[in-house]
């Protein structure tokens, strides 16, 4: 049984790969882009979306107001987790690297929260323009149809959404939160706290 | 100092807390690069508040805690032992059970016991980490004694 293992010489046997100053470089340089190209992507999809909502209206040219209405709100749907993804690039900007691993946590734990809390709206209101969207968009076709295939088609797509909103999106949201929350909680263990 | 000699200075040093954290030589180089990067984007900004060993290893160690929210995520029990060793240079075996030892401890027991390993200060390790200094001692004869176990159960 082995009671003195020198960890320090065993540690220091690593083989190390060589510092690569070009690859640095290259990390720098596409830093610098990244911000940039944010902004464009942000822009380029507003267009689009605008774009998409006049073509749809002008090549298709539904009849009612309802379904001009439904496209409109299943289009600004889309736009909505992009925004609120924008909104959360400067709350990430706080978080600073270079304070310690507990304030680092702490100041992740925050922003996580917001990030939540902001999650759970936008989501809500993406399903609420989505769904309302879809609905209103298909008035128009659907009452083309025998009684039995409209209700066949509303019926579908409010499974769809149903499921989409009690099952896909609180797995999404726990599954996002599961290891943050089990690495804060090392932090705040009571084993730790008394001898802080 | 200038970054550049930061790098040269620091950088096996961060590449071996990284891997001590990881247990993959390639997600570690990963770390590590990003490590300079954000050093890098913040090196104006020391102000020699701190030493700058302290500051290299808080921002590295922030970035090892952080990858865990990655999509590149990064499961080392996941993979199949022998994999993991085939990913790096075949050297020491007993140097790359210490690695593999270490990855398999709690993520803030991981740092605490490379940066000992890397011969940082526990005065150091109780500013990079934010624990107190006394809860470090504890922490590092624990995280030996549990070390050594491993190593006793994986000879038998």
């Amino acid at each position: 049984m082995q009671h003195n293992i020198d960890f320090a010489s065993l540690w220091k046997k690593q083989e190390v790969p060589p510092a690569d100053r070009e690859q640095l470089l290259k990390g720098i340089r596409k830093l610098r882009r990244a911000s940039l190209n944010r902004t464009l992507f942000l822009n380029i999809s507003l267009s689009a979306t605008a774009v998409a909502i006049v073509l749809i209206v002008v090549f298709f040219k539904p009849q009612l107001g309802l379904t001009k209405a439904g496209i409109v709100f299943i289009l600004s749907s889309f736009l909505l987790p992009l925004t609120a993804a924008n909104r959360m690039v400067p709350l990430y900007r706080s978080l600073k690297d270079t304070v310690s691993n507990t304030d680092y946590l702490n100041t992740l734990r925050r922003i996580k929260q917001r990030e939540q809390l902001l999650q759970t709206r936008t989501m809500s209101w993406y399903f609420i323009l989505l769904s309302s969207g879809i609905f209103l968009y298909m008035y128009e076709y659907a009452r083309k149809m025998e009684l039995l295939w409209a209700f066949t088609a509303y019926g579908s797509v409010a499974l769809w959404i149903a499921l989409n909103w009690w099952v896909m999106r609180p797995r999404t949201i726990k599954k996002n939160n599961r290891r943050l929350d089990a690495l804060l909680k090392q932090l705040s263990d009571q084993d730790y706290q008394h001898l802080l | 100092m200038d970054f550049d000699e930061l790098y040269q200075n620091y950088w096996q040093k961060v590449f071996r807390l990284c891997m001590g954290y990881v247990n993959d030589y390639a997600t570690a180089q990963d770390l590590a690069q990003e490590t300079f990067i954000s050093a890098w984007k913040h090196f104006g900004g020391f102000r020699n508040e701190a030493h700058i060993g302290t500051w290299i290893y808080r921002i590295a160690t922030n970035h090892c805690l952080r990858s865990l929210e990655r999509k590149r995520r990064v499961h080392t029990t996941d993979l199949p032992p022998n994999l993991l060793e085939e990913q790096q240079p075949d050297t020491e075996p007993h140097m790359r059970l210490l690695y593999r030892f270490i990855s398999e401890l709690p993520e803030i027991d991981r740092i605490v016991i490379s940066l000992e390993l890397e011969g940082v200060k526990q005065a150091e390790i109780a500013q990079i980490t934010g624990l107190g200094e006394s809860n470090i001692r504890v922490k590092i004869h624990r995280i030996k004694q549990r070390l050594t176990q491993k190593f006793n159960e994986h000879a038998t």
